[in-house]
């Protein structure tokens, strides 16, 4: 955390007391802010780059701690002329919950009200409430006469709501378009965003009803409507939809609606729904995407965050792997949809992946999970990093939708467009301030037009595409065609019988989109997603799926037992055993005792290619004994400690046959080839970077060396670098390296040789082995040197 | 139309999987073989892709967009992208609007020529910068003249463009040469109708193409097939002098040439027979002419022969001077042979424009079936590093940690082991390192042939093996390519290159020559555990299974164990 404020900090920060929000002039300003500890606790989250929530009963605080850090924030209230969307404390605590995501949502959206709060009944908030919706609540339940007041209303309401006959009644005066929102908030309530529903209901009233078309969305007005009667209730007092000219000074939070239970058992049943046919197969791709994601995290162990809480640059690529652009794009708008639903979350500089949350997203039916991914982009208020800043972008999104969801077939991308400006600007109307990188402040309604068809555009083949909302088609040279996206289907039904996978001897596993379950999702996530095509998908069973589940404890065996069940074909023997030699090799901690370290100022410098040498365990280190430092470059030279000893005839012959590698590499410098075997010849290697190693060969594993010629060796090898030897014990791991970096190791480890090993400080090798225990790492895989090692 | 049952799954990027096990898979196979490539043919789960050359291929051979898209519907599991259908007659459609002819009056010119309706076509093709200087004048609305020297640069150029050209320019008839086939020789029915699609009876059709057969399917037979039909002079060209020595062999047991008539073309022997035969590398070695520049002088020293027909062995290997070749005899007949249309470097477009498009291919599956190849198990040895190598392996340099698990001392005792368990069969051993090819060769008391094993030398061993009289070889990287030991039964491979499936495949291709009762030929592959030799061998095991073959993975102990497998076919 900063201690004080960087010297370019642009100031410019203003504090709107009535939006609770705080609106800085630049990104970075912003971002700087956030870094303060004390200034981040007053605020619950970011709308957009230059635009943060204050936390609930927070504002006091904020000012405080802005002062405390040197900050001038101007303090602007709302101007007069667009009165406030005032909130209730449950609402600002649901925002709250929306920008700091919680287990799935609680399986989606209707759960989020703080817990033990109740939402008022019609007739409650008629009581409570004066206004204008009086009357027409009073004219919509069938009292006409006289001016009644809330009172009056509310039990008239009272009655008429335990009368199944007049709310029959009621209920039968609505319109398509009316009942389509009631019956979307029936099945997907009893807490639905306003507009979700409204772009959503659309092609339930085409299903029920052919002969309605739908060519200009009802937008703001019809919820409107349906409020002043009292037929949907906002848990806003003031929901942005009840004033559109004030959309663009609307906090940016869902507008949350609910219906009388009553009401909503009162609506006709809807069709049943039709199970997923094959064309719908294709629905589920963006559940496979944002899982690979999940997964892809998980095998990087997190993603580090700046300290503007965005994921660190290399950590994300390393995670991601090697991606084009587009790819990366989309890898990153799943990385957020992750955090929105809880699967990911921030803490201590680290986005983590959290488990339990995971589990409880692959237990949601398919098409809940769909609708999830849906509303937590459209809902996040997030900007599009790329396309341009939007103020109330989740209302233009949820524009978009009901524009897909309302094409009848596909369109033509000019065509589409002419349809865009003719339908989607209307629901945007003045809902927006839009802007874009380096174009700042659409004055004029047409520029504006302009950016927003800009903007919609951009989400066609970006967002909406990776969200199967949208499905655009290239056919050739043609111009290419947009058209209503898999993914939007809210049919709920059964996937199609039969194996949902084919597990190939190669690895690969072919997925039958149509065929999947929910369980079989919980199995896919464990694996590489390769590609998705509308009816398939094919997954990759690697070495890193495997060590993953290896490492989470779970049995690789029960595992694949698991998919075969679910294949019309069985895992092949390569297959399953290559996965037990994956797995197998996972976390195994060896510890190589009597190990020697040769430590001295130049040792490094010898260059001695590694594995050349035959004789003890030697680490060779430029650290001082006592392994104060970590040494920079470290090469080692080992084999085994008994290595094979050579025996010479009296011309200095010797076979090479059965001497392992590096002592045939180390010999060569100093022999010939000669008849069948070699011959040990006289060089002079003063500056052979070999020289100490020959000589202790020469000493200990040369059987018969006359002290003529051990005489020789010395000449030939005498050593010009002090140097000291140490005992020391390594530490082999496949993450040692990173091992070697926990507080629970500090201190006990000297320097790392290679990520795989380390050297452990002398005397420290039964604390290490402790710490490592108990990191968790398990008894069982602790190995001695004293044993061969695998 | 489509229906769940169907085996195929075409998908948006063109791929087709076909569902191997499916009742009606074969019927599905042959009809999208003609225009689709096989890309992998793993075990239960093949993948075919439509690429515009597998297109232009198919229309080659009389095939129609509409035919295609007909075939993909009838078996298709779900319906075909609109993409697919769209490409499919698009690019069919392209096929044979351009077409090369010969021209009757003047020599040396030959006529680009389009239908009436497609005269603007011609314009936009002739204006293309690539296109422009390569040929000549407009001669008619539907006409351009075509300098004969810009034949091979022009196809290639247009092939770029994305319009190929059917090429009925015909063929220079070359030297006579009437060859026979031998009564003695067995010619198998599918190297027969190769020959023919090849020949399509001497028309301007035919005559240029490339016939694609799996390793060990015979398909220097087919070559000869192919020069006893057009019955000219003919230049072989191949990738080492032990496939010359193979050719010749061949030509000499199969036909009625005389030994005098065919030649090696090589160092010390520049004079060329009626039937010439030598390697890529000689005719693209650089040397000084008469006028004392730097060049290709033996390739241009060929090129001015008379040939009638030109073989290219081995054409996914064709190196870049030899297209180069290529192009300035596009008035021979050309024939391409090879086991895969894939080339590492990416030039199939050259192959297709220069040589001709494929004129025959067929599955390993079906010759395997029908008994013309050996069936074969693949089977992975994982050997652990002994104790002493374990560290020296895992500090050494990433340069230095290939060769040291590659030279594993634990293998030369697991070989001893592998061979003693096949005792009597004919076994090649293969690695890439002298020094532990030498070790094993003495440990199993085996010949040894490398790089530097004089050729007569060489030519001895095999024809001691291929006689029985010899059941054990040790080979360097020399046994790689086109070496013909139809009798190897067994093949231990102890090292090899990094990960190439060039170099799988011709390993393989070895022992799949069909064995005399039939027997199951075994490949094993030897591999230090936990090396990086193993993830080279991970390679190795998708090319094999997406291949088709049987892939079995053992560790040490279960061949040295008291009760050792006999048949990695039967280890679970």
């Amino acid at each position: 955390m900063p201690d004080r404020l960087p010297p370019k900090f642009g100031g410019g920060i203003v504090l709107h007391t009535d939006l609770t929000l705080l609106c800085a002039g630049r990104e970075e300003d912003l971002a700087r802010l956030f870094a303060f500890a004390d200034i981040a606790a007053c605020l619950a989250g970011r709308l957009d780059p230059l635009t943060a929530v204050v936390g609930v009963d927070e504002t006091a605080n904020l000012r405080r701690a802005l002062a405390a850090q040197g900050v001038r924030a101007v303090t602007r209230a709302q101007p007069s002329a667009f009165p406030p969307p005032r909130t209730t404390r449950a609402m600002r605590d649901l925002v709250r919950s929306q920008l700091t995501p919680g287990p799935v949502r609680r399986e989606h959206d209707k759960f989020i009200l703080p817990s033990g709060a109740e939402l008022p009944t019609l007739p409650e908030l008629l009581r409570r409430l004066d206004g204008p919706n009086r009357d027409r609540v009073a004219e919509t339940w069938g009292l006409i006469t006289g001016s009644p007041t809330g009172h009056e209303v509310a039990d008239e309401v009272e009655r008429a709501l335990a009368d199944g006959r007049r709310v029959q009644l009621v209920v039968a005066t609505l319109d398509p378009v009316e009942r389509g929102v009631l019956t979307y908030i029936r099945r997907h309530g009893p807490l639905v965003n306003a507009w979700e529903a409204l772009a959503f209901s659309i092609p339930i009233l085409e299903n029920d009803d052919a002969i309605y078309e739908v060519r200009t969305p009802p937008g703001a007005a019809l919820l409107r409507s349906l409020h002043e009667r009292g037929l949907i209730l906002s848990v806003n007092r003031h929901p942005a939809w009840q004033d559109a000219s004030a959309f663009a000074f609307s906090t940016g939070m869902p507008d949350f609606v609910y219906v009388e239970p009553t009401i909503l058992a009162s609506l006709p049943e809807s069709a049943p729904t039709a199970p997923i046919n094959w064309s719908a197969s294709a629905a589920i791709r963006p559940l496979l995407a944002v899982l690979d994601v999940y997964r892809r995290t998980v095998a990087a162990g997190g993603l580090p965050l700046t300290k503007d809480r965005a994921p660190n640059r290399v950590a994300l690529k390393r995670a991601l792997g090697k991606l084009k652009p587009v790819e990366e794009a989309e890898a990153v708008f799943w990385l957020d949809r992750l955090v929105n639903l809880g699967l990911l979350a921030d803490h201590d500089g680290q986005r983590s992946p959290q488990p339990e949350v995971r589990d409880a997203f692959l237990r949601l039916p398919i098409t809940t999970a769909l609708r999830l991914l849906r509303n937590t982009y459209a809902g996040s208020e997030a900007y599009e990093r790329e396309a341009m800043y939007l103020e109330r972008s989740g209302v233009a999104r949820y524009a978009m939708f009901a524009w897909l969801n309302s094409l009848a077939e596909p369109l033509e991308v000019p065509d589409a467009l002419n349809d865009l400006r003719e339908r989607f600007l209307p629901w945007t109307g003045h809902a927006t301030r839009v802007a874009r990188p380096g174009y700042l402040g659409g004055r004029g309604w047409d520029r504006r037009s302009d950016l927003l068809l800009e903007y919609a555009e951009a989400l066609l083949s970006g967002p909406l595409t990776w969200l199967g909302a949208a499905e655009m088609i290239r056919e050739g040279s043609d111009t290419p065609k947009v058209m209503r996206g898999a993914a939007l289907s809210d049919q709920t039904g059964e996937s199609s019988p039969g194996p949902a996978f084919l597990i190939q001897p190669n690895f690969s596993i072919l997925v039958y989109l149509d065929r999947v379950r929910p369980p079989d999702l919980d199995l896919l996530s464990q694996l590489k997603l390769e590609r998705s095509d509308a009816r398939t998908a094919v997954y990759r069973l690697d070495r890193g799926s495997v060590t993953a589940l290896a490492e989470q404890g779970n049995d690789v065996d029960a595992f694949l037992d698991a998919i075969t069940a679910r294949s019309s074909t069985p895992v092949a023997q390569n297959v399953r055993r290559s996965a037990h030699d994956w797995a197998e090799s996972v976390a195994r901690i060896e510890l190589l005792v009597g190990c020697a370290a040769l430590s001295g100022p130049g040792v490094t410098s010898l260059n001695i290619g590694a594995g050349r040498l035959a004789g003890d365990v030697l680490v060779f280190t430029d650290a001082r004994p006592g392994f104060a430092g970590v040494p920079v470059h470290v090469t080692v030279s080992a084999t085994g400690v008994g290595g094979p000893r050579v025996t010479l005839d009296d011309d200095n012959r010797f076979q090479p046959d059965g001497l392992d590698l590096p002592t045939r590499l180390l010999l060569e410098d100093v022999s010939v080839p000669d008849g069948a075997g070699r011959r040990i010849v006289p060089v002079l290697l003063a500056n052979h970077p070999a020289r100490r190693q020959l000589q202790r060969f020469f000493s200990s594993r040369i059987a018969n060396l006359s002290s003529s010629r051990r005489a020789l060796a010395r000449a030939w090898l005498t050593p010009d670098v002090p140097a000291t030897l140490d005992k020391v014990v390594i530490l082999r791991h496949p993450e040692a390296a990173a091992l070697a970096g926990l507080p629970q190791l500090a201190g006990l480890v000297a320097f790392v040789i290679a990520p795989d090993q380390v050297v452990i400080r002398p005397g420290f090798a039964e604390r290490a082995l402790a710490a490592l225990l108990a990191l968790g790492v398990p008894a069982g895989a602790l190995k001695d040197s004293g044993e061969p090692p695998r | 139309m489509s229906d769940p049952r169907n085996p195929l799954i075409v998908q948006a990027d063109r791929s087709i999987f076909l569902e191997v096990h499916a009742e009606t898979a074969d019927a599905a196979r042959q009809a999208i073989a003609p225009f689709t490539e096989l890309e992998k043919s793993p075990e239960h789960l093949h993948t075919y892709r439509v690429t515009p050359l597998s297109i232009w291929n198919a229309c080659s051979a009389g095939l129609t967009g509409e035919a295609m898209v007909a075939a993909l519907e009838r078996h298709a599991k779900y319906p075909l992208p609109s993409n697919v259908t769209h490409d499919l007659y698009e690019l069919a459609a392209r096929y044979g609007r351009l077409r090369l002819l010969a021209g009757d009056e003047t020599p040396g010119v030959l006529l680009l020529t389009v239908g009436a309706a497609d005269a603007d076509l011609l314009t936009e093709v002739c204006a293309r910068k690539a296109v422009r200087p390569l040929v000549g004048e407009r001669a008619a609305p539907t006409l351009t003249l075509v300098p004969a020297a810009n034949r091979g640069l022009l196809k290639q150029a247009l092939l770029e463009a994305g319009w190929p050209i059917l090429d009925e320019a015909g063929f220079a008839d070359g030297g006579r040469l009437p060859i026979t086939i031998l009564a003695s020789t067995r010619v198998r029915e599918y190297q027969t109708r190769a020959a023919e699609a090849f020949h399509q009876s001497g028309s301007a059709l035919g005559g240029s193409g490339v016939i694609v057969l799996p390793p060990g399917s015979g398909k220097t037979v087919v070559g000869i097939l192919a020069m006893a039909l057009v019955g000219a002079r003919t230049l072989i060209l191949t990738t080492n002098r032990t496939s010359v020595e193979q050719w010749r062999r061949e030509l000499l047991e199969r036909t009625t040439l005389e030994p005098e008539q065919i030649t090696e073309f090589g160092s010390g022997r520049k004079r060329p027979a009626p039937v010439t035969i030598s390697t890529y590398q000689m005719v693209t070695r650089r040397s000084r002419g008469e006028d004392g520049d730097l060049g290709f002088v033996n390739m241009e020293a060929l090129s001015r022969e008379d040939w009638g027909l030109i073989i290219y062995d081995e054409v996914h290997l064709l190196p870049a001077p030899v297209f180069r070749m290529a192009v300035e005899v596009q008035a021979r007949r050309r024939l391409g042979l090879t086991a895969t249309l894939l080339r590492e470097d990416g030039r199939e477009g050259d192959v297709f424009s220069l040589i001709g498009p494929k004129r025959f291919d067929m599955p390993w599956k079906d010759l395997e079936h029908a008994g013309w190849i050996a069936p074969a198990v693949c089977c992975e040895v994982r050997v652990p590093l002994p104790p002493d190598e374990r560290l020296a392996y895992a500090v050494a340099e990433d340069i230095d940690k290939y060769r040291i698990a590659a030279e594993n001392p634990e293998k030369r005792g697991l070989v001893q082991r592998i061979v003693a368990l096949h005792d009597g069969a004919p076994t090649l051993v293969i690695g890439s390192y002298l020094g532990q090819l030498d070790l094993i060769s003495r440990d199993l008391e085996a010949p040894l042939i490398t790089g530097r094993t004089p050729h007569q030398e060489r030519e001895r061993l095999f024809q001691r093996f291929r006689e029985g009289g010899l059941n054990l070889l040790v080979l360097s990287r020399v046994g790689n390519f086109a070496l013909d030991l139809p009798e190897a039964q067994v093949l231990v491979q102890v090292s090899g290159a990094f990960g190439s499936r060039q170099e799988e495949a011709q390993r393989l291709g070895r022992l799949l020559r069909p064995k005399a009762r039939g027997e199951t030929a075994l490949f094993y592959t030897l591999v230090s555990r936990e090396t990086r030799e193993e993830d080279f061998a991970a390679h190795r095991q998708l090319f094999l299974t997406e291949q088709g073959y049987t892939y079995r993975i053992l560790h040490a102990h279960d061949l040295t164990g008291p009760h050792p497998t006999r048949e990695p076919s039967s280890i679970n």
